[in-house]
């Protein structure tokens, strides 16, 4: 059996003497959806910024792929195919839209820096038809010239799911993709993950929208308070009465 | 990509370069050709002081160290009879290029206030250092007899040759520095500037780039350290002190931070402005001090702003002021 895509061995975090994680475990299979759910303060982001290499765990192991990433940075992370988005998007704000997009396909190019970058300058033809096509597909191309910073927030949220699409990552961790987004755009973007990356690209999916878990994920963890609860199939999460519980005690989050 | 924009960094510097000969045939005084001399390499400098602070996000202070290594050097080998640009240009590069790596690999560990700090306090350490030195002057600095040569190709001595050495240098670096931040590299810088997290994220070395900008600023600074060495003769510790790097973020900010030809608007208004002022007063920087607290009070992105306005061109993105759009 091929090596799990994600492999998450006693992940333990404290913040202070605060546990923020304690001794997680979490295999992503290749081609799966994996959602990761839980009260606010259960430590979803958390686990993904020790994923991404942002947060140092105190203990535990990362392999991606089969391999042991835990030393690794962030920037090296990224370089081997892991790919996080932000809760907050986290756009190059004063960088016009078709430049972002431009950063993304480089990266998925695994484009370095070297001493040729200076000499450079056809970078941006070079990519022109793709960055055209990356914009139509995702319905930005009148906003080709504009900043990030000023677009609506469902076009930021596109955009930064765009960015994270076309860099073609080996594991993407989509953090909240669908917070503060309308029904229409929410349905959008979930039509476009359905899409572009079912089957292909294994995911880690935080959420709080349970409609938008319950139609994308094939696995369910749930954690609370920096553990584990249960990890197994919607069916499974959704007829567990200790997740039931855990959440009545905690409803204002649903 | 960016329209008149290109156009304005082609023509701009081309124009900076004629006016000095224009002025001084009208004239027919050839001594005013100093001044523009002065003005372009400050330029020079400028521009590469904004390459890291308008590109990368760097505010140093102590840019000026680069041109105080630049004048030593080409003082120190010229006095010692070695006057060829070809050895001068390569021994200038490697002094300041090890310096900015190592001065970067140091503040670059830092940000915002303590980045500022660092750099100022690394610049004083030479600045100390050039001042009680009494090899090659001390406190006194080191008169220069011999200008820099390039295989007798122009006569060093000659006020016409000679500024036609000091223009064709600016011009390139000045293009230079412009080629680098359109280049993909600048993207890159500009990208680790506006969100360094996003930028490791998507695997960029964040410090990588920023080194390397800060390395060839240091660099293309250093010569313009050489060429203030030639024309003034002279190289002095005052070149690498603290109000040199004060001068050199105040002509950045005159001329509109992050704008590519902001420094060329700022050291011509600069020294042009210090030239008139301290024909009447030697307190010229008393009234020049309100002067660059109105340009920054009223003047959106500086004198590069005001020249954006008139001509409605739109340059470079810059955070500040992109929102208040």
């Amino acid at each position: 059996m091929a090596a799990p895509a994600l492999d998450l061995n006693g992940i333990t975090v404290t913040f202070g003497g605060i546990h923020a994680l304690c001794g997680v475990d979490l295999t992503l299979q290749p081609g799966q959806i994996h959602a990761l759910i839980g009260p606010n303060g259960a430590g979803k982001t958390t686990l993904v910024s020790v994923l991404s290499g942002e947060l140092t765990p105190d203990h535990g192991t990362v392999h991606l792929a089969g391999e042991n990433i835990s030393d690794l940075k962030p920037y090296q992370r990224a370089r081997r195919g892991l790919l996080r988005t932000y809760q907050l998007t986290a756009l190059f704000q004063h960088i016009p839209l078709k430049q972002n997009i431009l950063l993304s396909l480089e990266a998925r190019d695994r484009a370095r820096l070297s001493l040729g970058d200076l000499l450079r300058f056809g970078v941006a033809k070079r990519y022109e038809a793709e960055i055209a096509e990356v914009l139509a597909d995702f319905k930005l191309t009148d906003k080709a010239d504009v900043v990030p910073a000023s677009l609506s927030h469902g076009d930021r949220r596109r955009l930064e799911l765009a960015m994270a699409i076309i860099a073609n990552p080996g594991v993407l961790l989509l953090d909240e993709p669908l917070a503060g987004l309308s029904i229409a755009d929410a349905a959008a973007l979930i039509e476009m993950i359905q899409t572009r990356l079912r089957g292909k690209t294994p995911i880690l999916l935080i959420e709080h929208d349970m409609d938008a878990v319950f139609s994308l994920a094939d696995v369910i963890t749930v954690m609370v308070n920096g553990n584990v609860l249960m990890t197994g199939s919607p069916e499974d999460v959704r007829n567990s009465e200790e997740v039931q519980a855990a959440y009545l005690s905690d409803e204002d989050d649903f | 990509m960016h329209g008149r924009l290109e156009l304005q960094s082609i023509i701009v510097p081309l124009l900076a370069i004629a006016i000095g000969p224009i002025v001084a045939l009208l004239t027919g005084d050839v001594y005013v050709l100093h001044v523009y001399e002065r003005a372009l390499i400050f330029a020079v400098a400028a521009a590469s002081l904004n390459l890291i602070l308008g590109f990368g996000g760097m505010v140093s202070f102590g840019h000026a160290v680069f041109i105080g290594l630049g004048a030593y050097v080409t003082g120190i080998m010229s006095n010692a009879d070695i006057t060829a640009l070809w050895f001068q240009v390569p021994a200038i590069l490697a002094v300041t290029g090890i310096v900015a790596l190592v001065m970067g690999l140091i503040a670059l560990r830092t940000t915002g206030v303590y980045f500022i700090m660092i750099t100022l306090a690394l610049a004083q350490i030479f600045y100390y250092t050039a001042v009680s030195t009494s090899t090659f002057g001390g406190d006194d600095g080191l008169v220069i007899y011999e200008r820099s040569t390039f295989f007798g190709f122009y006569d060093p001595w000659d006020s016409w040759q000679f500024y036609g050495f000091i223009a064709t240098v600016s011009l390139g670096l000045i293009w230079f520095i412009t080629a680098v931040i359109n280049s993909d590299f600048g993207l890159r810088l500009l990208a680790t500037r506006e969100n360094p997290q996003r930028s490791g994220a998507l695997g960029m070395h964040v410090l990588g780039t920023r080194l390397l900008a800060f390395v060839i600023a240091g660099m293309v600074c250093g010569l313009a350290g050489m060429l203030l060495a030639n024309q003034s003769e002279f190289a002095t510790p005052g070149y690498a002190n603290w109000q040199r790097s004060g001068e050199l973020l105040a002509i950045v900010i005159l001329g509109g931070v992050g704008l590519r030809m902001g420094p060329v608007y700022g050291a011509f208004a600069f020294i042009l402005v210090e030239h008139t002022l301290a024909a009447y007063t030697s307190h010229w920087a008393f009234y020049f001090g309100p002067v660059l607290v109105l340009v920054v009070l009223f003047l959106n992105r500086g004198l590069g702003g005001l020249v954006d306005r008139i001509l409605h061109t739109r340059s470079t993105t810059l955070p500040e002021f992109e929102e208040a759009r």
